[in-house]
């Protein structure tokens, strides 16, 4: 049952935000970019923790918002500097993604040669 | 606390929903969208402003370019135009052109009424008939004519005895722009009425010519009966040659 709150979370979330009357502007299209990135990572940071044991919900929910905010801010104030921080964003969030998939793909390999034997 | 966790989850995960939801809100196609950042809006802005300095710059150059063209075409519309009246005035001043105006005509011609002076041979009408040009030019004749054949500068007014097999003193022919003209003389004058008149008066050219057997009728035209004389048609000096560098 727990399994499934993300999945009905993710579902309903697409829903309102599909539904809103509300059309971002296309040049704010890269800081959504960039925070969605940010949750992405936290979520993938939470699975890793949650398989290690290691799940704190405040962590959690405190590390989605500081990154998805901090992210879109960091890009934002780049672009008045005139340095791309999105892409600094970018390179960052995708190599935590992929190092916390790779420790997931791991953990989950490991388990399942522990339990085979 | 499984509870708060569970609310967690499920909170992180509509986040990620509605952000994603978001995501489908936004117009890729729109021309802005190639502006993903403001960065990018900014660096597009700096460029086209650069350009836009480059087009202001060649923009004016242009701009003079075609001032200038139109400057040299409307020149030249204006030489073309000035040299169209010049050319006028020159063909006016040089008897190319038709004249009519208030002058006077002089008949010369063979008065058999007049007494004849004993011996007198031969008389060269050529000889007389340019005194009477030269003295009606002297007292500023704009235009003269022999028998419509018209006077220019370098007209020519020579005797052709060869031309008639007559004998007499009254006989021979006279030849004016190298075309033969024969009594009677009829000069048109356009000119100064007065001046011509008190000119005949002065050099007593009627009598000069009773000597000669000559009648002498002077005729008077003044506005509204004008006197017309044609054009100069002949060959004009230099139509058969080119000067030298041309």
């Amino acid at each position: 049952m727990y399994f499934l709150l993300p999945v009905l979370g993710l579902i309903i979330g697409l829903l309102v935000g599909l539904d809103v009357h509300f059309k971002v502007p296309s040049q704010y299209g890269a800081y959504l970019s960039v925070a969605m990135l940010a949750a992405l990572d936290t979520i993938f940071g939470g699975m890793k923790a949650a398989l290690q044991k290691k799940f704190d919900a405040q962590t959690f929910l405190s590390g989605f918002f500081s990154n998805t905010l901090l992210a879109a801010l960091f890009a934002f104030v780049g672009s008045l500097l005139g340095v791309d921080l999105a892409l600094a964003a970018v390179v960052a969030f995708g190599v935590r993604i992929f190092n916390n998939l790779a420790e997931i793909r791991h953990f989950i390999l490991t388990r399942r040669k522990i339990q085979s034997h | 606390m499984k509870k708060f966790i569970a609310g967690a989850v499920f909170f992180v995960s509509i986040m990620l929903g509605i952000m994603i939801g978001l995501e489908f809100h936004i117009d890729r196609s729109s021309p802005a969208s190639i502006y993903t950042s403001y960065l990018a809006a900014s660096n597009s802005l700096t460029t086209v402003l650069a350009d836009s300095a480059k087009l202001n710059k060649l923009l004016t150059s242009v701009k003079n370019e075609y001032q200038t063209l139109n400057n040299a075409t409307r020149l030249h519309n204006h030489g073309v135009q000035d040299l169209k009246k010049e050319l006028m005035i020159l063909e006016k001043e040089a008897g190319l052109t038709p004249v009519a105006g208030e002058g006077v005509s002089i008949t010369i011609n063979y008065d058999p009424n007049l007494p004849l002076i004993p011996g007198l041979t031969y008389v060269d009408e050529a000889v007389q008939l340019q005194m009477v040009i030269n003295d009606l030019q002297s007292v500023g004749a704009t235009a003269i004519a022999i028998n419509n054949e018209r006077l220019i500068t370098t007209s020519s007014i020579r005797s052709v005895n060869g031309l008639t097999t007559k004998s007499g003193p009254f006989t021979g022919v006279v030849q004016v722009n190298g075309e033969p003209v024969a009594a009677p003389y009829v000069i048109s004058v356009v000119g100064p009425i007065a001046s011509i008149n008190n000119l005949i008066e002065a050099e007593g050219l009627k009598d000069q010519f009773a000597i000669l057997d000559q009648s002498f009728i002077v005729k008077t035209y003044l506005a509204p009966d004008l006197l017309h004389l044609p054009a100069y048609t002949g060959v004009l000096p230099g139509q058969y040659s080119t000067e030298v560098g041309m």
